[in-house]
């Protein structure tokens, strides 16, 4: 009787571990969307450090990706959170550039319920970690090769192509705005 | 720089969903050396080194 009352919960835990990589996932790729919705609709052009943010915020989506395609590890979440570390301290360093009015220096961007694009990164890499923590926390730690269910396998598929076609087209783009030199945000240098 | 760590970071995605685990982490790897090195180059001036005077009062 123990033993299946621990199967039982054992398996209840991976499939909420699963779905909660899901959510991780389908947020991240909205955000990246959202992202990419405001460069070109709104034709603002992200600095070197936004663009090392999204980085970061692939590299956490990949983490999860790794899981649904190749049996679950715990590896990944400690590779997500390394990129979600990654994400806070260049969200960090970037709003400290800006903070304080100077000539040549403000927050690039438009604001959002009142903040600025690198302070939102910043939240999104402290809740990252907080969710992580969380997750680990009460769940445990994933279960090695746990096959998910059969939705939850179909849209971590959906999300995995999303952020593979969302990283190409960044991809794209920061050739034309950078090219092989420095990045900046005046144009897209091999449009120009 | 930034292109090759998008770059590294596109061949990661691509070779995780062909299965390619190993080729994928190593991908992954170069793509978080030449993140940590550009954000670095990025933020480190050659008057003040890392530091942000900005904020001294």
């Amino acid at each position: 009787m123990a033993a299946v009352v621990i199967a039982v919960h054992a398996t209840f835990a991976a499939r909420l571990d699963h779905l909660f990589q899901l959510g991780v996932l389908a947020v991240l790729v909205g955000i990246l969307a959202a992202a990419l919705v405001m460069q070109f609709a709104y034709g603002e052009l992200p600095c070197p450090l936004c663009l090392l943010e999204r980085v970061a915020m692939f590299g956490v989506g990949f983490a999860i990706v790794q899981n649904f395609r190749n049996g679950f590890s715990e590896r990944m979440t400690g590779l997500a959170l390394i990129f979600a570390v990654l994400l806070l301290v260049i969200a960090t360093r970037q709003s400290m550039l800006d903070i304080a009015p100077r000539p040549g220096h403000a927050y690039i961007g438009s604001a959002v319920l009142g903040l600025h694009m690198p302070v939102w990164a910043a939240v999104i890499g402290l809740l990252l970690i907080l969710a992580h923590a969380l997750k680990i926390t009460l769940l445990g730690a994933s279960a090695p090769g746990a096959t998910p269910m059969p939705l939850l396998a179909a849209a971590g598929r959906v999300l995995g192509l999303a952020l593979l076609g969302l990283c190409a087209v960044n991809f794209v783009a920061v050739v034309l705005q950078c090219g092989l030199n420095e990045c900046h945000t005046f144009s897209y240098q091999l449009l120009s | 720089m930034m292109a090759a760590i998008f770059g590294a970071m596109l061949l990661a995605l691509v070779l995780a969903e062909l299965r390619r685990t190993l080729l994928a982490n190593a991908a992954i790897a170069l793509c978080i050396v030449l993140a940590l090195w550009l954000f670095q180059w990025e933020i480190h001036s050659p008057e003040t080194g890392y530091a942000i005077p900005w904020l001294r009062w």
